[in-house]
């Protein structure tokens, strides 16, 4: 058995992967000076950063649900190591489209206003479960690479690193908080978070 | 019937008279010389021999509303900059049409606006089912430049064609007993896409206090920009209350009814706390959503490096009920920090 074969469609896939990651920025700067932001393009920017972080949020819990569920099947075990280094990847793709959300919010918005942020942080609850979901993002961030991994030792950094679900919950409600009425896409996305928290309870219990 | 003259709010001389060339001139364009003439003079003298046609509002041939003679009020100017057509236009809340501010532009055409009829009934003396020309013909258009705050924190300014509400409550004659006034938008999924979905309980219902109904800033409304209203945009029959949140301002109108109870608006249904009754714009309440303190004027749609620029333009200040202080009296004595 031998992975040479697959070495070039790994990576055509891998540059596909980054390319999807890279479209939504790309189509931020290039709708911008077009007008296709619309009349209100700081909100427009928030919402498109804001949806793209959860996303990549969601696929990056999803990775180990799918490297179980391909291992499972003989033919496709050889792709696990081509997927397992996108849990990363896509944890710090997420945490980029935060950035720029967050930015969006602090600069743009409130123009850096601080006494407005508190007080849409201590007093809205959409903008308590942003700025939550955002921290763990941080701190998720800053304890990604190897050296960290080292530095704190697997049980910790693993233990630490359970804050993605929560970062998943918390941007959840986040977005159900600060949409109106009731619309399907937040419940949706909500649901998502939801089935990946219990496959990984249920992966837990497995090990135990 | 209470009529009061309105106190005008703060025109600029040089606004008023570029406006009314502007008018002027537009009208010369869309209803030829009669309409012009009928501008220039500020409105009299609209019924010259033979120019009867123009001067209500009516279909056409293809059954498309044409607005009849429109006067600009000059008691309602502002010193803002308007909001450029393609922005006020694109840029939407009205749920029945989805919930991306895009959306209603993009299924307008799905709604059709003729015929329509709009039912006036309740607690008065004459009530009745209208064909919308109907309704409208007995009316004066004027143009009003009027402020539009939404409850998300945005502003637009906006110049409506309509006539005050006060003069349809005027028509309908209300018995003693009524004190509110309920409106309801059409019920229609195959033209509302957005009813297909229970983000609010359909359809839209919005009141308000008789008074406030009776108030001269409350205009119900037929047209902006000097033409019928877009279908995005609530046509063809919507309501403009300037000093409440938009969400007020209901849509695709085809039900009045006056009433002695007090009706429960559907955001204020779904959500009491956020979209009280009243809702009128106040930037010290502390509202559960959004701070009402500042507001983000939309004037048009950014491109190029304007585009950067609107990125970097900051909020302005929100003006109680704003900036028509003379509804105050209607709450005198509310607590409005608590009903807003
Ligand atoms: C600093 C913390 C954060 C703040 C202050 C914040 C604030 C906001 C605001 C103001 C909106 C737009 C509300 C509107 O215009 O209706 C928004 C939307 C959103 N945010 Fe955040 N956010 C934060 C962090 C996050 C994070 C970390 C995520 C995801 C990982 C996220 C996901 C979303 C989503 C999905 C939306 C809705 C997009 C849509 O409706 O299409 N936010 N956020």
């Amino acid at each position: 058995m031998t992975l040479a074969p697959l070495a070039g469609a790994v990576r055509l896939a891998n540059t596909a992967a980054w390319l999807a990651i890279a479209t939504p920025l790309a189509l931020l700067l290039y709708d911008l000076p077009a007008g296709r932001l619309g009349a209100n393009p700081i909100e427009e920017i928030t919402l498109r950063s804001g949806m793209t972080a959860f996303a990549l949020l969601a696929a990056s819990l999803a990775i180990t649900p799918l490297r179980k569920l391909a291992a499972s099947t003989t033919s496709a075990r050889q792709s696990a190591p081509w997927i397992a280094p996108w849990r990363r990847r896509l944890g710090l793709s997420s945490f980029a489209y935060a950035c720029l959300h967050a930015a969006t919010w602090f600069v743009l918005d409130h123009q850096l206003d601080s006494s407005a942020m508190l007080e849409d942080i201590a007093e809205r609850r959409f903008a308590t479960a942003g700025m939550a979901a955002f921290a763990c993002l941080c701190v998720l961030a800053a304890t990604s690479s190897r050296a960290a991994v080292k530095r704190l030792g697997g049980p910790t950094w693993r233990r630490i690193h359970r804050l993605a679900y929560a970062a998943g919950v918390a941007a959840g409600l986040h977005f159900l908080w600060l949409s109106k009425g009731e619309q399907l896409l937040p419940w949706a996305m909500a649901l998502l978070v939801g089935l990946l928290l219990v496959t990984r309870v249920v992966r837990a219990q497995q090990k135990s | 019937m209470l009529i009061r003259s309105p106190k005008p709010l703060h025109p600029r001389e040089s606004e008023v008279t570029d406006h009314d060339a502007w008018l002027s001139r537009r009208l010369f364009l869309k209803k030829g010389v009669a309409g012009a003439l009928a501008a220039s003079t500020g409105g009299a003298g609209v019924l010259l021999a033979g120019c009867e046609t123009t001067a209500v509002t009516a279909r056409n041939s293809d059954g498309k509303l044409e607005l009849g003679i429109v006067k600009p009020n000059k008691s309602y100017l502002l010193p803002d900059t308007i909001t450029e057509k393609a922005a006020a236009t694109t840029y939407n809340n009205f749920y029945e049409m989805g919930v991306l501010k895009s959306d209603p532009r993009e299924n307008a055409h799905l709604l059709k606006t003729a015929p329509w009829s709009v039912r006036v009934h309740g607690m008065v003396d004459k009530p009745a089912d209208y064909q919308l020309e109907d309704f409208i013909a007995p009316h004066q258009l004027e143009e009003r430049i009027y402020r539009l705050r939404c409850v998300e924190a945005w502003s637009m300014v906006i110049p409506w064609v309509g006539f005050p509400m006060a003069d349809l409550i005027g028509r309908a004659q209300p018995t003693s007993k009524a004190r509110f006034v309920k409106f309801t938008t059409l019920l229609d999924p195959s033209m509302l896409p957005g009813q297909r979905t229970p983000v609010l309980d359909w359809p839209y219902v919005e009141a308000l206090e008789l008074k406030e109904a009776l108030h001269p800033l409350t205009l119900l409304t037929v047209g902006m920009y000097g033409e019928v209203l877009p279908n995005q945009n609530g046509a063809p029959l919507r309501l403009v209350v300037p000093w409440k949140y938009g969400y007020k301002s209901i849509k695709s109108i085809v039900d009045i009814e006056f009433t002695d109870h007090r009706p429960v608006p559907s955001w204020t249904r779904a959500a009491p706390n956020e979209y009280p009754f009243y809702s009128n714009v106040n930037p010290s309440v502390n509202h559960p959503r959004w701070s009402q303190a500042r507001e983000r004027r939309i004037t048009n749609i950014p491109r190029g490096l304007d585009a950067i620029g609107a990125l970097l333009e900051p909020k302005i200040e929100t003006l109680m009920f704003n900036g028509y202080p003379e509804v105050a009296e209607l709450y005198r004595g509310m607590d409005m920090t608590r009903l807003f």
